[in-house]
């Protein structure tokens, strides 16, 4: 675990900074005390330096040993050694990184406590988290309800402008093909457009339709592209908060088709007949991906297309509820930041020894350097400058709200950054 | 030999006096115990290496109350002498 090896010369050079000797004179100093150690061990005594360790001889006992060559027993011969055992001041500062550990009992008893102290806990933490989770999809649900409305007014809009073009299809249909079903009325949509401005070739080639219809929707999407561009981009603006526009009506306008078609076949489609040329159009862009899927099955495998066209929906809602989550979240971090910070309780005191630094505390109780912000904040009283912390004062360090220092959490490191510069500025 | 008898050994080799001889022994181990948190190992020609090493956690029967207990790992000083040093000590003492 050593990085680095350094001489007695290294060693010399650096004890002569210190104790300001020229380099002479520290090397006689050094070299004096190494060897009068030594001498002192050959006569067979012990030497004892304050602060840093006994020296001593010891005695090693012969032992029998096994000749790793040829398997026989063999004698080592008894000899001495040179036992070193460090004083406590040096092994309480060598040990310094590891100095907030405590034996533990194990006894088996307590084992079964602490067993169930731990089984607990992961307990709690989860019911809480529940309690949380719970409070937020409420907030949630709250802030988005007008939204949703909105959502829904967007969502009968363009479900009013589907259904008119479905039954236009489906009249038309009727006209040729009267016998066709459902998954027909769906395929259907997808040549909305296409039937739109190619009715009367549709109407004439309704069967090669169905075998090149792919090669039709690739020839019109790149045709109405530019004029479709702008249309998207009104859609966008209008819809909310970015929930992507497939993510709801797939599924909900099949089971429109199924379900309220007629009902509302009688009522919308005189007066949406234009607001639909637009935004069928639109839809059809929005939905090409899928509906390409679909096609190639449905050529391929003839399958029923609900199977397919409902799928996108569960896939996608858990992405739309993420992304409603996370500016709450965040909302809530921003509120933890910006409220003054009041330390009550605390999980340890410290006292400050030469060579102590808040950020190795920090380091050791919040897991990165960067929270020593907050021990400073919660000991403000006793120490004059972030930079000049007095050896000997007794530093508490604070309990802190676990979102606070998420390591993991890039803005509790941001915002631990911006606090260090704040107190590092006003220090100097 | 304590340290009363070492500091006076010093300060009579080197011509100094014992709180002088006291004051810079003082900083040696300052400076010793520095590197050796800088995790740096110092190695004496002819006399041994020192550097830190860390003892793993293991678990302790305490021998009177028969309790388990689960001793944290620690970094020590480590001492390993010089063989140099170790075949004189051994000639020395085992003459005698």
């Amino acid at each position: 675990m050593n990085d680095e090896k350094i001489s007695l010369q290294e060693f010399i050079d650096l004890f002569a900074q210190k104790a300001n000797l020229k380099n002479k004179v520290a090397e006689d100093f050094i070299k004096a005390a190494v060897s009068l150690i030594e001498e002192t061990l050959l006569k067979g005594e012990s030497v004892k330096i304050k602060n840093f360790g006994v020296f001593k001889p010891q005695w090693i006992e012969p032992r029998k040993s096994v000749d790793v060559n040829n398997g026989n027993e063999i004698i080592l011969p008894g000899s001495y050694k040179i036992s070193f055992t460090p004083d406590e001041t040096l092994q309480s500062i060598v040990n310094e990184p590891f100095s907030y550990l405590e034996a533990v009992e194990l006894d088996n008893e307590n084992a079964n406590k602490k067993n169930e102290e731990e089984a607990l806990e992961p307990l709690k933490i989860f019911s809480e988290q529940a309690d949380e989770i719970k409070s937020i999809i409420a907030e949630i649900q709250s802030m988005s309800s007008h939204q949703e409305k909105e959502e829904n007014k967007e969502n009968e809009k363009k479900q009013e402008k589907l259904i008119p073009t479905e039954k236009e299809h489906k009249t038309a249909e009727k006209i040729f093909e009267p016998e066709k079903s459902k998954t027909e009325v769906i395929e259907n949509e997808k040549f909305e457009d296409l039937e739109e401005i190619k009715v009367e070739k549709l109407v004439s080639e309704e069967i090669q339709q169905e075998k090149n219809n792919e090669v039709f929707d690739k020839e019109n999407v790149k045709q109405k592209d530019n004029s479709f561009l702008e249309e998207l981009d009104e859609d966008i603006k209008s819809e909310p908060i970015g929930i992507p526009f497939h993510a709801y009506v797939p599924s909900e306008e099949y089971e429109f088709h199924e379900n309220t078609e007629k009902k509302r076949f009688s009522w919308i489609w005189i007066p949406v007949v234009l607001i639909l040329l637009l935004g069928g159009a639109g839809a059809l862009y929005y939905f090409y991906p899928p509906v390409k899927e679909f096609v190639n099955l449905k050529m391929v495998k003839k399958t029923p297309a609900l199977v397919e066209t409902t799928l996108p929906s569960p896939a996608v809602l858990p992405d739309t509820i993420e992304q409603q989550k996370k500016p709450e979240e965040v909302d809530s971090l921003q509120i933890l930041f910006d409220t003054p910070r009041a330390y009550s309780e605390f999980i340890a005191k410290e006292r400050i020894r030469s060579g102590s630094r808040l950020a190795r505390m920090a380091m050791r109780y919040y897991g990165a350097p960067e929270f020593w912000v907050y021990i400073y904040e919660a000991n403000r009283d006793k120490i004059p400058s972030p930079n000049d912390v007095p050896v000997g004062t007794l530093i508490k360090i604070p309990k802190l709200d676990a979102r606070l220092i998420d390591v993991s959490n890039p803005r509790c490191m941001e915002k631990a950054k911006e606090l260090s510069d704040l107190y590092l500025s006003i220090s100097k | 030999m304590n340290y009363k008898d070492f500091i006076q050994k010093i300060s009579a080799q080197t011509h100094l006096t014992k709180e002088e001889t006291e004051k810079l022994i003082e900083t040696a181990t300052n400076v010793f115990s520095e590197q050796l948190t800088g995790n740096k190992s110092i190695g004496i020609q002819g006399f041994g290496n020192f550097e830190l090493r860390k003892k793993e956690e293991r678990i302790i029967v305490h021998p009177v109350t028969k309790k388990r207990l689960l001793m944290p790992p620690k970094l020590t000083v480590h001492f390993k002498s010089s063989n140099v040093m170790k075949e004189k000590l051994n000639n020395q003492l085992k003459n005698e």
